[in-house]
């Protein structure tokens, strides 16, 4: 018996480790509740990572902060340039976002907001390539709780998988064989499940082999796995083989997944329908009003000028529901208006329809007036052609009588190029339509204003 | 080729205090989890393997030696998100093979180092892939290339590790 006791030893190790094995493997849908091995093991490892952490950081921080500044004095007027240039932009794209979110509310969509991270440091890893996930420094003190979504400002990162202690948590990276997330292509709009390989590449699984799919696309979190927030980047197409069913999509990850250092764990999510102030009462001209330039006041004498023509567009209910309509949110963008325009009794259904427009708007005070100018605001609102010969504008809601004749394929201009004309709202038996908006635009030479 | 076989009375047989015994193994699993994160093509190394095998052919004693797999083999995979055991099993088979061997060989020259370290890296894959993928239902795959390169590069690591870990050895 002596001879064969290593063998034995051996063999019984093997044997409790594989009995312990089978037993994790078949508890682990029911009980996902971390093992005592793991916390021990965890916080045996994770203190002296903090301390790395913690004493690299501080020595960066300490020659960054104070010892190596050159080039910040011109890094500072950079930034500051590109700062301005940046608020600039921002003021245009909260505009956008404002109307966005208009018409979200109009459509009814939700939609989901970050509404509290907690950064945290990268202070470990699992050290095994067949593993891949990081551990944080930051636990359930800090509130954080398992399948939080983890993001950086480049992308997604993945998603806590296990809340070892007050402060220290584990992140299973996208990457991962075990991980899946809920995508869709920016531009194809199609949809997929992002899958992790064992080699750690990301693989877009699910879509259909006679799908398009482009090289270079934005992969972003369609929110449909409940842990990611909807619209973030989750990287690129940088890779697309057909298979017999399916393709077989290759991702670029947007965040580094091998340098990881600080993330960010979304700890608070808001669902609700997009909020904008007094929303319920907002008018179609007073939206689009807002985007338009400023026309200078008319001289003494004029006809005042007022935005009461979205009143009564406000008031009138739109024949044809926008969702029935399928017109998309984003192709219902910018769409420019006059600022001041000339209220009509006659204008309602050319401020609920042509207002979309400026520039079918402007010529239906048969003044042949030109376009608005100095706006650097693209039109966008698409006609959508209803069965009862209606058109709908995106951003209006409210169908509008045509004439075929007088109206082009591209939205608010006629054939010949020009200002489309737009016919007569009311039935012939009406008394013709006075101008419904005077559109007054700047005279370049003397800034006088035409009527 | 300096491998010679050695006779029972030649083996010196060897013992460390409690520190290194306990402190190394957490140094080389606290090395492997934080190194990749600041230079990820460090993770071809596997240093709790390389403890295993220094540990195990030091004492010579196939007991101690499987003991010492297991122990670091479950700890590195309670760092992981996978069940516990699957480097557990694999550590404990090299623990074993490389405390038989050592009693057997001149495990102190530095070719015998690099040949120990190479084979047992590779019987170490393989029991490891077998199990991933038969136990646990990972979908990894085996490439002959990429194994035999880490155990390549993992040897000659070995043999200034092995050689640094020696001033640490005392005689039992």
């Amino acid at each position: 018996m002596g001879r064969y006791r290593n063998v034995s030893i051996l063999a019984a190790a093997i044997f409790f480790q594989v009995v312990g094995l089978a037993v994790q493997i078949k508890r682990r849908t029911e009980d996902d509740s971390t093992r005592l091995i793991r916390v021990w093991t965890v916080n045996a490892v994770t203190p002296f990572e903090k301390g790395i952490v913690w004493l690299q950081s501080g020595t960066s921080g300490i020659w960054h902060n104070y010892i190596y500044l050159r080039g910040v004095r011109q890094q500072n007027r950079d930034l500051q340039q590109q700062i301005q240039q940046m608020q600039l932009e921002q003021v245009r794209l909260r505009q956008d976002a404002q109307q966005a979110r208009r018409l979200q509310s109009l459509l009814g969509f939700k939609e989901q907001f970050i509404n509290k991270t907690v950064a945290a440091q990268v202070i470990g890893s699992s050290g095994s390539e067949q593993s891949r996930l990081v551990y944080i420094d930051k636990g359930s003190d800090e509130g954080i709780r398992n399948d939080m979504a983890v993001i950086t400002a480049n992308g997604v990162v993945g998603k806590v998988s296990n809340v070892i202690n007050g402060s220290t948590s584990q992140v299973l990276l996208i990457n991962d064989q075990n991980s899946g997330v809920g995508t869709i292509l920016e531009q194809s709009r199609l949809q997929g499940v992002l899958k992790g390989k064992a080699s750690g590449q990301l693989v877009l699984d699910k879509i259909m082999s006679e799908e398009e799919v482009k090289l270079g696309d934005q992969v972003l979190t369609s929110g449909g796995d409940q842990i990611f927030p909807k619209g973030l980047p989750v990287g690129t197409v940088s890779d697309v083989h057909r298979g017999s069913e399916f393709l077989q999509v290759t991702i670029k990850p947007a965040a580094a997944l091998n340098h990881l250092e600080e993330v960010l764990v979304i700890t608070q999510k808001l669902e609700r329908e997009p909020s904008v102030a007094g929303s319920a009462q907002v008018r179609a001209a007073d939206i689009l009003a807002q985007r338009l330039p400023s026309v200078p006041d008319a001289p003494a004498g004029s006809p005042k000028n007022t935005n009461e023509a979205g009143t009564a567009a406000a008031g009138a209910k739109p024949l044809v529901k926008p969702a029935q309509t399928g017109i998309p949110a984003s192709g219902a963008t910018a769409s420019a208006a006059p600022a001041k325009s000339k209220p009509q009794p006659e204008s309602e259904d050319v401020a609920a329809s042509g207002l979309a427009n400026p520039r079918s708007a402007a010529p239906q005070s048969n003044t042949q007036a030109p376009p608005v100018s100095g706006t650097h605001l693209v039109p966008a609102a698409v006609p959508i052609k209803t069965p009862s010969s209606t058109q709908v504008t995106a951003a209006s809601g409210q169908p509008k009588q045509t004439s075929p004749s007088k109206t082009s394929a591209i939205p608010g201009q006629s054939t010949n190029g020009s200002p489309a004309k737009v016919a007569p709202l009311k039935p012939p038996s009406v008394p013709p339509a006075k101008p419904a908006v005077s559109v007054t635009p700047p005279s370049s030479d003397t800034g006088e204003p035409t009527h | 080729m300096a491998m010679t076989y050695t006779s029972r009375e030649q083996i010196e047989v060897y013992r460390f205090n409690v520190p290194v015994a306990i402190g190394v193994p957490l140094a080389a699993i606290f090395l492997q989890a934080f190194v990749p994160l600041r230079l990820p093509w460090f993770s071809i190394f596997d240093l709790p393997l390389l403890v295993v095998i220094f540990f195990a052919m030091a004492r010579r004693s196939p007991v101690a030696g499987l003991l010492t797999g297991a122990i670091i083999g479950l700890v590195q995979d309670s760092l992981t998100h996978y069940p516990l055991g699957v480097y557990g099993i694999s550590k404990t088979v090299v623990g074993y093979g490389a405390s038989s061997l050592g009693v057997k060989l001149d495990a102190e020259s530095v070719p015998t180092r690099l040949l120990i370290t190479t084979g047992f890296y590779v019987v170490h894959q393989v029991i490891y892939f077998t199990i991933a993928r038969g136990l646990v239902g990972l979908n990894l795959h085996w490439s002959w290339p990429r194994e035999l390169l880490a155990a390549v590069v993992n040897a000659i690591l070995a043999v200034f590790l092995f050689a640094l870990m020696d001033r640490l050895k005392q005689r039992a």
